[in-house]
This record gives C-alpha cells, structure tokens and sequence, in this order.
C-alpha cells in the first residue's frame, strides 16, 4: 500500500491539480486551501518540487511570465499522470478514515461541542 | 522592481545564504527562490508593512533547514556511491543524520550571519516610518537654565537620533509628519512649559527633519506615553521611539518599561513599536556626552553606557 504523503507534498499535488502554476502561485494556493494553516517557505517549497520531479509526479512546463504579477519569466509546473493518481489515491484514503471517523461517532458538531473520547 | 532600502538589504542576504546549498541545487533552483523572495515582500509590502520581518524571519528559517536537508542528502548521495571514501567523522553524521542536520543548520546560521551581516538588525522590524520622540523632564529641573541641560538635551536628541535611525538608513526618510511644520514641541499638561524646555529646542528644530514628529515633553513616563498611544501614530506604521530623560537610572528605567510595555498595542490596534531607544541625559561635565564629539560617536559612548546600565540600547 502507498504510503501517505506528507502534507507539503499533498499539498503541492492538490494545487497542481486544477491547472499548471508557478512557484509562488503554488504557495498562495496551497495557503489558501489550508486556510492558512499550511504555509510553505521557499525552501520547503522547492525542496519538494524537487522531491516531486525526480518522483515523476510533476513535470515543469514551458517557462512564461505570469500576467498578474511582473514581466519575469518564471517556471511552470503541473501535474503528470502518476502524480494525479497519488493524489487521487491520498484522497481516497483520507475519505476512508473520514468514513471511519463518521462510524465512531464522530461528527463535525460533536468535535466543537468539547466532546472528548 | 523597486524595493524599500533596507528590503534591499534583506534580499542580499538572502541571496547570500542561498549559497550554502549544494551546488546542483542552487544551479537548478536558486533564481526561483530568490524570485520568489521578491514575490513575498512585495505582497507583504503592499498589504501588511508590518508583516514583513515576520515573513522575512520565515522565509529565513525554512531555508536554513532546508539547506541542512539538501546537504544532508548530497552527503548520502556520495558516501552511497563512494563508500572507501568517507572518513569516520563523516560516516559519523552519515548514520546520524538528526545530529547532521543540526549541526549543519548551526553552522550555516553562524556563517550567514558573518557574511550577511545577519545579526546587525535590532528590534522586531528593519525600518520604520516615524521616529516619534519623547523627553521626559523631572520636576527637579525646573528653572535650571544655568547647567546648560537643556541645550544638551536638543542636541542630543537631535544628533542622536539622526546617527541612530536616519545615517544608518534604518527610516523612510521620505515620510514628513503632518504636526513637524506647526508644533515643534507638543507639550502635555502645560507641565514642561514652565521649563522654558520648547523655546530652546524650538530654536534647534529650525529645519524640518523628515521622519521626525515633534518632540513630546511631559514630566511624567506614562502621560507620555497614553499621548503617543491616543494620539501621535497612525494606523498601520512601523515607528521608532526615541526617549530621552533628564534624569536618574530610575527613571529611565521607568522610562524604557512604560514605552515597552504600554505601546506594544495601540488605541488602532494596528502599529507596533519598530525599537525603543531611551536614553538618560545628566547635565554634569563628567558625563559622556558632548557637543563636541560626532553625533555617532556621541550615539556610540550612550549605547555602552545604556547597554551597561540598562541593558537596553541598540
């Protein structure tokens, strides 16, 4: 069975998922889909693209500036076919363990109303 | 793209500690993330000023780890390949690689710090937008023209502040306060205007200073301070607080612990201190200060002496 992913890792592949992005796209989106929880820095950031890449789970693409921000070129990556079936396969077990979490009782409204096992 | 002065700085830096990365790594990646440094600062700058050491500080740290991984791994990738090779120190922290990679961010810390000069920063932020500067006046020195104090004190103010903030580029020179070109000396209570304090230093305030608010005299730390707090800062901005007090150890002290804590939240909620400076001033002809002496070397002899007696200083 696959191991599970560590979260900067899932979280790159989660932001590559809707569509090709640059380094600092990546960032902002892998913030904002943890609602800030998960901030990646520079250095973990591109240690992982780096990790990602030699695991062929993501490939760069064509180097082009983005238009929102300034003229530099910058480096592009997405998602290749391996990648989205790790991250497929990531989800499916964190379905699962969410699945499990329901059969236990455990609910959203239980969790917030201090309720401990 | 164009960067604050001290943004600039920072940026040096960084791109000084990128070299600590293995060699293919920084090939392959050093450009992005130096680019990606810009694209952080630039966001902070435009929405949250306040926020940027805090992202500097961030970035910082992630990378420093990051560089004892990537080291660690290039480490494991030749002693994988040549075995013979390795020395038993290494094989050492090949096995024990939690101990490596502490040792390797250690020393990465230290020898970014001497060439970036790292630790040379003080205070949580590395420039700010005002200078407010604050004098406070025992009762005790009422009506002692004759020492000479109060024209030590403008001077000093004066000198010690431009050396301290505006020579070493640690402001944003291109703020002017709205208050500099109408009230020299903003007094609270009426207390201080019985020392005739305003009328001296009005005459050393000839020149507007950009970045300087007026001085705020009161005979007492904490009206001194709820007059910053309610009244002097805007919302949003970095300031430096420069105090002077004509006075003992005690009340210095007194001084740096009510701009401490008491300014850490203003009435906005929004700005926060960028440093305290505060600093004692004795009319006596045994005391360091003279006018005689640069406004460095003046600021350079009170910073000993408050970092000896005080412990504060910058």
């Amino acid at each position: 069975m696959r191991q599970p992913l560590n979260l900067a890792t899932f979280h790159i592949l989660l932001a590559l998922a809707m569509r090709e992005r640059h380094g600092y796209d990546i960032m902002k989106q892998v913030a904002q889909d943890s609602q800030e929880a998960v901030k990646l820095g520079p250095g973990t950031l591109y240690g992982t693209i780096k990790k990602l890449l030699e695991q062929g789970l993501i490939e760069e693409t064509e180097e082009r500036p983005d238009p929102e921000l300034d003229d530099s070129r910058r480096r592009y990556y997405r998602l290749t076919s391996p990648g989205q079936a790790a991250l497929g396969a990531e989800l499916e077990r964190m379905d699962h363990l969410v699945h499990l979490g329901r059969q236990y009782g455990i609910n959203h409204q239980v969790i917030t109303s201090g309720f401990s096992l | 793209m164009k960067h604050a002065p001290d943004t600039k700085r920072w940026r040096r830096r960084y791109q000084t500690l990128l070299q600590f990365y293995p060699a293919g790594y920084r090939r392959e990646y050093e450009a992005s993330m130096l680019q990606l440094f810009d694209d952080l600062l630039r966001d902070a700058l435009a929405q949250q000023p306040e926020s940027v050491m805090k992202v500097i500080r961030h970035a910082f740290v992630d990378t420093v780890v990051s560089i004892a991984r990537e080291q660690a791994s290039a480490l494991m990738r030749l002693l994988t390949r040549r075995p013979d090779s390795a020395s038993p120190g290494l094989l050492f922290f090949a096995r024990h690689r939690t101990a490596f990679i502490a040792t390797t961010a250690a020393l990465v810390v230290v020898a970014a710090s001497w060439l970036g000069g790292f630790w040379s920063y003080s205070g949580p932020f590395g420039y700010a937008q005002r200078v407010l500067q604050i004098g406070i006046a025992q009762e005790r020195y009422a009506g002692n023209w004759n020492a000479g104090w109060d024209d030590v004190a403008a001077n000093f103010v004066a000198d010690y502040v431009q050396a301290k903030y505006f020579n070493s580029g640690r402001t944003n020179v291109g703020y002017k306060s709205p208050h500099a070109l109408k009230n020299r000396i903003v007094t609270i209570e009426g207390q201080p205007r019985t020392f005739g304090l305003e009328r001296t230093i009005s005459s050393h305030y000839a020149s507007t200073q950009p970045g300087f608010d007026p001085l705020v005299c009161s005979t007492e730390a904490p009206v001194a301070v709820r007059y910053v707090r309610e009244a002097v800062t805007q919302p949003g901005e970095a300031v430096v607080i420069a105090a002077f007090t004509y006075a003992s150890g005690g009340q210095s002290n007194l001084a740096r612990y009510a701009l401490q804590l008491d300014l850490s939240e203003s009435a906005h909620g929004a700005w926060k201190i960028a440093d305290v400076s505060c600093i004692s001033l004795e009319a006596r002809p045994d005391k360091p200060y003279t006018s005689s002496l640069s406004a460095n070397e003046n600021a350079r002899r009170y910073d000993e002496r408050n970092n000896r007696d005080f412990g504060v200083g910058l």
